[in-house]
């Protein structure tokens, strides 16, 4: 059984914040890149898919009948998220998508401030965004995600809280909260915006996501992510538990047979070449080991002593006894697994590099 | 006295920025010695941080063969010399394989301090001096006055001053036959058993270690055996020349000709100052070497990766070669491990070592602040001479401590007096006299502790002053202050390297300046960092780092492990970068705060 990544690298418009890879979406376009995709498909899907997700870019800019196509073949309890933007769907786009086995939805609401919608460079404002979940929930939709993000410019404590409180006031299943990070490339990262909360008010607003989220039932279980008891992002969980994924479509990292691999940026090689891996490299045990930790502790529930054991043949508090004696104010152990709290969380950088 | 008609040494001497290594430039392309296209500009200056910065550190030698109006053939020997107060060392080293000096004074700024110090050095030596006055192309070029100056100041004879601009190469060949004319030609000896002064030596790959020379009496030849006479050494000459300035070999180079050698030299010891003589038919004498350079600042060199320590170690062998006026002793420090306690001439010259370890032996270093030598009575009569302030006795056993004093000229412009008295008082200055040089010039002069002037002194200066004042100063003797041990303790451990020794009246003003440069220097840690200021115990400022609240990567990226691991790399190389010293991190610029603590 696989788990499978698929992306759609095309926007209406890009985000001030975004450094992801995306074209402007035009009709010509979609039709190359489908016709690539499906020969990558083709070649790289021989299992069952137990999670697979449609990410971004934004997928739902595509109109349907591209989606039509892909023969999937489910296993039991399958998960298939699809990202969407809230205002390039309607009820008839989501009730296609249910048709097609998608059982999960990611909205890209941001902030429920229509000044900072704005700001940002989103196309949607906070009643489309309010809108679109509903929407969803008609077409059948019953594991809704949203994601949030705080440190924007001119971004108060106030705004941020009341952004939280409108989530969970919507009857949704998972929400992903996300620090604002300037890259370079994009168009902040060309124009620094002004009025950006500093280190310390970021940290009090994410512990205020921890606060306000946990109180109304979404447990934080990743450094970004909260869900209702057994909502937790399938797909996102494979990543960090350290397991294998096939990744489709222009700048897509896939991870299989012990090998990292990316597929080129660059579209028109991709559509020439769909199949062909841009960069590939066999991971040594040891860079599995690191990787198993970096990516393992950035879970709340951390990782199991045991299966570590069993998985890396390496004991954990032995081999790492320094960083845990150096860090110990920010560990915690309980049942058998080792975990980070959520001061630990926040300063993970600092922690998890001493791993590498 | 017989004379080598056709050869003339000499150097060329002036203030820093007034243009001696571009007329050495056109000197080497009027003599053809370079070919224009092959030109890069100030080839004397061969270390990138010398033309990086414009300016002069280690004197260089090339030799030019010119024809002069007389219709005969000449060889002219040039010396550079460094114009820094910080390479008098160098200054004096160059002159005394010269006759003559040429006197370079900028047209526009006129004679300053260390054109009067570099002056009295070339007359102490017996050179003839022929002024050259540069840049009369610039518009406020004034000649005349410039001259005024020289015979006023120097006492120099200025009626046959040599008016030039070498930008524009205007005036050279004058030069060239003012060398000729008036630089005596070197006494010839060449009949006497071989004598050569060794005036500079490196360190080169192939080659061994390099003797640069004057030849006083004698010849030598490729493949004579010679010794050097104060290491008792002996070698081959396996290779022979002149700089071209670069290197040219030779078979024979005689009496007054300046060139190189090697021999194979494989081991490092001290060459410059000693004596070539042959070692089959050796002279009686060697030849009087240089006066010690002496180091007057003092600091740490300490690797930032403890294991760099035998590298750093090597590093300093080498570079002591090619300047020796370094001294280093290993000392280890609580804070930072083990490394080197290295006297330095100036604070000029400490940039400089620094730098050239950093860039030519590719190692990271760590300076603590500079310090000079203290002398401490102890209550038991015993006097120390301590060059660390860690060392500096507890106050129950001492009786006095005295610091060095250095007599200080500042030649300026009468309207920025004012201002400079005031500094120099802030700086503990004792007035000493102050003199007219002209109308406009004037000559202060103070004696003041050199713990102040290596601390900011010139920078103010030169600020205060709009860069018109210009110092020079030398060392005059011991005086008893009132000094206190400024301690700085991170996370509530004394750290020994960020000590430093301070006049009692102005501890509080430096521990609290130092405590708030420290914060700003000192990164957020995982756990909050106290900074206190501490005089014998008694704490006297105190701020604090804040703990780090959030450093974590929660952006979304999905399956991109390859970026995420990448930033946890790059938060680890910074890392590296700083000192652990107990659990905080350090960056290396800390231990230097307190050079900057007056800034802006």
């Amino acid at each position: 059984m696989s788990s499978l990544y698929v992306h759609i690298p095309f926007c209406v418009k890009k985000c001030n914040y975004c450094s992801f890879i995306s074209f402007p979406s035009k009709k010509e376009a979609f039709e190359l890149y489908f016709g690539a995709l499906k020969k990558e498909f083709e070649h790289k899907v021989k299992e069952k898919l137990k999670t697979i997700y449609f990410g971004g870019g934004t997928p739902s800019v595509v109109p349907f009948e591209f989606y039509k196509s892909f023969k999937f073949d489910f296993a039991d309890e399958y998960e298939f998220t699809f990202e969407i933007n809230p205002s390039t769907v309607d009820l008839k786009y989501l009730k296609n998508l249910r048709s097609i086995g998608v059982n999960r939805l990611s909205i890209g609401v941001q902030s429920f401030d229509d000044t900072i919608l704005k700001s940002i460079g989103r196309i949607h404002n906070s009643s489309q965004a309010i809108e679109c979940v509903k929407t969803a929930q008609a077409a059948g939709f019953d594991n809704i995600s949203i994601d949030l993000i705080y440190g924007l410019p001119n971004q108060t404590m106030e705004l941020w809280q009341q952004s939280l409180q409108k989530a969970t006031t919507l009857g949704v299943q998972h929400i992903s909260t996300y620090g604002l990070k300037i890259e370079e490339g994009t168009h902040f990262g060309k124009n620094p915006p002004k009025g950006l909360p500093d280190e310390d008010l970021c940290a009090d607003m994410y512990l205020r996501s921890v606060e306000v989220l946990e109180k109304n039932g979404f447990n934080l279980y990743e450094i970004s992510n909260f869900a209702q008891k057994g909502k937790e992002s399938r797909h996102n969980m494979t990543y960090w538990e350290n397991n294998p994924y096939i990744a489709l479509g222009v700048s897509a990292h896939g991870y299989q047979d012990g090998s990292r691999y990316y597929n080129t940026s660059d579209f028109g090689k991709y559509l020439k070449n769909p199949a062909e891996p841009e960069f590939s490299e066999k991971l040594t045990e040891d860079e599995i080991l690191t990787e198993g930790i970096f990516l393992g502790l950035r879970m709340k529930k951390g990782l199991s002593l045991k299966e570590f054991k069993i998985r890396y043949n390496v004991d954990f508090q032995e081999k790492y006894a320094y960083v845990l004696n150096k860090y110990k104010d920010f560990f915690e152990q309980k049942n058998g697994r080792i975990s980070l709290t959520t001061q630990g969380l926040m300063l993970s950088n600092v922690i998890l590099s001493e791993f590498i | 006295m017989k004379r080598i008609e056709n050869v003339r040494n000499f150097c060329i001497i002036a203030h820093i920025d007034h243009g001696k290594s571009t007329l050495a430039d056109r000197l080497l392309e009027k003599t053809a010695t370079i070919a224009q296209r092959d030109m890069q500009n100030q080839l004397l200056d061969t270390m990138d941080i010398e033309r990086e910065r414009g300016i002069t550190i280690k004197l260089q030698a090339a030799r030019m063969n010119y024809k002069a109006k007389d219709g005969k053939d000449y060889v002219l020997n040039l010396i550079d010399t460094p114009g820094h107060v910080d390479f008098s060392y160098e200054v004096s080293r160059s002159l005394a394989a010269c006759e003559g000096a040429l006197l370079i004074v900028d047209a526009t700024q006129g004679v300053e301090a260390q054109t009067l110090a570099n002056v009295y050095l070339a007359i102490e030596q017996n050179l003839e001096i022929i002024p050259v006055i540069n840049k009369i192309d610039l518009p406020s070029a004034d000649v005349e006055r410039v001259k005024q100056e020289i015979e006023d100041i120097l006492g120099i004879d200025a009626s046959h001053a040599i008016p030039v601009s070498a930008k524009a190469g205007i005036g050279i060949e004058d030069v060239l036959e003012a060398i000729v004319e008036y630089v005596p030609a070197p006494e010839d000896t060449s009949d006497k058993p071989l004598r050569a002064l060794v005036f500079d030596s490196c360190y080169d790959a192939y080659l061994g270690t390099l003797a640069y020379f004057k030849i006083i009496d004698g010849s030598v030849k490729l493949g004579d055996k010679i010794k050097f006479m104060a290491s008792k050494k002996t070698y081959e000459v396996v290779e022979l020349g002149y700089m071209n300035p670069l290197r040219k070999q030779v078979k024979e180079l005689k009496t007054g000709d300046v060139g190189y050698l090697s021999g194979s030299i494989k081991d490092v010891f001290q060459l410059v100052g000693d004596t070539i003589t042959n070692a089959e038919n050796p002279s009686k004498e060697a030849l009087p070497g240089y006066k010690k350079a002496v180091p007057m600042v003092f600091s740490g060199l300490y690797p930032v990766e403890n294991h760099e320590y035998q590298d750093l170690k090597e590093a300093l062998d080498k570079l002591k070669l090619n300047d020796s006026s370094i001294t280093y002793e290993p000392e280890s420090s609580s804070a930072l491990g083990f490394g080197f306690r290295c006297g330095f001439l100036g604070m000029l010259h400490m940039e400089i070592i620094q730098e050239r370890l950093e860039r030519e032996y590719d190692l990271s270093l760590i300076t603590t602040a500079p310090s000079v030598i203290y002398k401490v009575t102890k209550t038991d009569g015993e006097v120390v001479m301590i060059d660390n302030p860690t060392n500096l006795p507890d106050p129950q056993y001492r009786e006095k401590i005295e610091e060095p004093y250095v007599r200080v000229n500042v030649l300026l412009p009468n309207e920025y007096v004012g201002t400079i008295m005031e500094l120099c008082q802030t700086k503990r200055g004792i007035y000493k006299n102050m003199s007219y040089l002209d109308n406009i010039r004037v000559n202060l002069e103070y004696e003041m502790p050199l713990s102040e002037v290596i601390t900011e002194f010139y920078d103010q200066l030169k600020s205060r002053s709009k860069g018109y004042a210009s110092l020079d100063y030398e060392y005059s003797d011991y005086k008893r202050s009132d000094l206190v041990k400024l301690d700085i303790l991170l996370a509530n451990e004394p750290v020994d390297a960020l000590s430093t020794i301070v006049h009692k009246d102005s501890a509080f003003h430096v521990g609290q300046k130092l405590a708030s440069k420290l914060k700003e220097i000192i990164p957020r840690q995982m756990f909050e960092v106290a900074i206190q200021a501490a005089v014998g115990g008694r704490v006297i400022a105190r701020t604090t780092v804040k703990a780090m609240r959030k450093n974590v990567l929660d952006k979304c990226y999905g399956g991109d492990i390859t970026r995420k691991k990448k930033l946890l790399e790059k938060q680890k190389a910074g890392k590296k970068r700083m000192k652990s010293v107990g659990r905080v991190e350090v960056p290396q610029e800390a231990f230097m705060a307190v050079l900057s603590i007056d800034e802006d």
